[in-house]
């Protein structure tokens, strides 16, 4: 069903109503409860500015998070993102108006959660939401989950449960236009193993349902002689399966992360993702982050590749997509990531910093996918630091 | 594993949460990039905006 923009903005607004009321309930519960309780409140303010380059597109994304938790271990967190985007293709950005070149979407987010003890056991409940909008897109979240720790909290559980709506307009000459909706539901299940004081596991299996419009209003694929509208299928079913294993060596103070994940969907898309992160301690204040990650995939039944062309003719309504992130290829990224802790600060009146950590990554993509507006090559840094408190 | 033997296990990389908002960045470009979405500790906030495309 279409939404107008007013509409939009409406929600918007209830759901800031219903999180002030949240908030109000939340330090209302702390107060009554603040007996139980050392009467410390902790928390973490943390932000990142990140930026992303590839041949056609520039990307500045500033980021800031506020959590706290109160006595009673009820935790709370607010976000806020803002995606800057500066395109030199119009084919990238999507537009017929040939002046748009810069697009911005803004995300805010919170959470709620607590963490109760069961006897040796714990269980934690969380909700959280996000909402993101831009010219012509806006999108709803909203999750719980909930993770029960056992086995002397070395074994882990968890379940999660996921929906979007995401509602899809087209920014033309004459006007905005409305597309479609977009909605999903995520399925997450997790499990984590502690084998021995420097050796973790991890495996988890996500489900996840699209039903809408799941194309791209702008991008057009050639069918026959003429442009056409892309029609992907109304419906996608996700499944991804993954394995994390983590290893410290006291010795060198050395960890070593592997994660593997494996892709398919309900589009005969495939893909293995491995990864290998090592982590370096210098010293006292300093570390050290490296990464190798593989990625490769197969093209979806309906991809458009430079040889099918001439196998689709004038006429055709079958699904069909132009997007290159639907084909077939691989890449290779390579990065790194230095971090500091300002302990340095602990003998100064600056001492409210001195549990804070600034980290710096830098990341580097090699890619074979089929476009001319992606390009080969891409890049991103991100700079950012984290402040307990 | 006794609780007295956890400290190694707080230390980087042996905890995935301390990459969590950098990773969501992370996660994003790659959801506008590649075909597969979801894994590594990450959900499917959103299905497409914020890259041009979905």
């Amino acid at each position: 069903m279409s939404m107008t923009l007013g509409a939009e903005r409406r929600w918007r607004s209830i759901a800031l109503a219903l999180w002030t009321c949240a908030s109000i309930w939340f330090a209302a519960f702390e107060r009554a409860h603040a007996d139980e309780a050392s009467g410390t409140w902790t928390g973490e303010l943390e932000g990142h500015g990140s930026y992303y380059y590839e041949r056609s597109t520039e990307v500045w994304v500033p980021t800031g998070r506020l959590s706290v938790e109160a006595p009673n271990g009820m935790r709370m967190n607010v976000s806020y993102l803002a995606d800057v985007i500066a395109s030199a293709s119009i084919g990238q950005m999507g537009s017929d108006i040939d002046k748009v070149h810069v697009e911005v979407r803004q995300g805010i987010g919170t959470g709620f959660g607590k963490t109760i003890h069961i006897g040796e056991n714990e269980l934690d409940l969380s909700v959280n939401a996000i909402h993101s909008w831009e010219s012509d897109y806006f999108s709803w979240f909203g999750g719980v989950r909930a993770g029960y720790l056992f086995n002397q909290k070395n074994t882990g559980v968890s379940l999660g449960v996921t929906g979007v709506h995401d509602s899809i307009y087209r920014n033309a000459r004459e006007g905005q236009r409305f597309f479609g909706n977009l909605d999903g539901v995520t399925l997450t299940f997790g499990f984590s193993q502690i084998l021995t004081p420097v050796l973790t596991f991890g495996a988890g299996y996500q489900l996840v349902y699209l039903t809408g419009f799941l194309g791209n209003p702008y991008r057009v694929p050639k069918i026959g002689p003429l442009p056409d509208m892309e029609a992907p299928p109304d419906t996608r079913i996700r499944h991804n399966l993954e394995f994390t294993a983590s290893l410290y060596a006291p010795a060198t103070r050395t960890t070593f992360q592997g994660f593997a994940r494996l892709y398919t969907d309900s589009w005969d898309l495939n893909a293995i993702t491995p990864e290998l992160r090592i982590y370096q301690e210098l010293g006292r204040d300093f570390g050290l982050r490296l990464r190798a990650r593989y990625y490769l995939q197969g093209r979806t039944y309906f991809a458009l590749e430079g040889t099918d062309l001439g196998n689709y003719a004038p006429g055709y309504t079958g699904p069909v997509t132009a997007d290159p992130k639907l084909s077939g290829f691989h890449s290779i990224q390579l990065g790194g990531r230095i971090s500091f802790a300002l302990t340095a600060f602990e003998r100064s009146f600056l001492r409210f910093f001195s549990r804070g950590v600034l980290d710096l990554s830098f990341d580097h993509q090699w890619t074979t996918v089929d476009s001319t507006s992606f390009g080969r090559r891409n890049f991103f840094m991100i700079l950012g630091g984290r402040l307990p408190f | 594993v006794k609780p007295y033997e956890r400290e190694y296990l707080t230390r980087p990389g042996m905890e995935m949460r301390g990459e969590a908002q950098a990773g969501e960045f992370e996660a994003h470009l790659q959801s506008s990039r590649e075909g597969a979405v979801g894994g590594h500790g990450t959900v499917e906030s959103s299905t497409g905006g914020g890259c041009g495309c979905n």
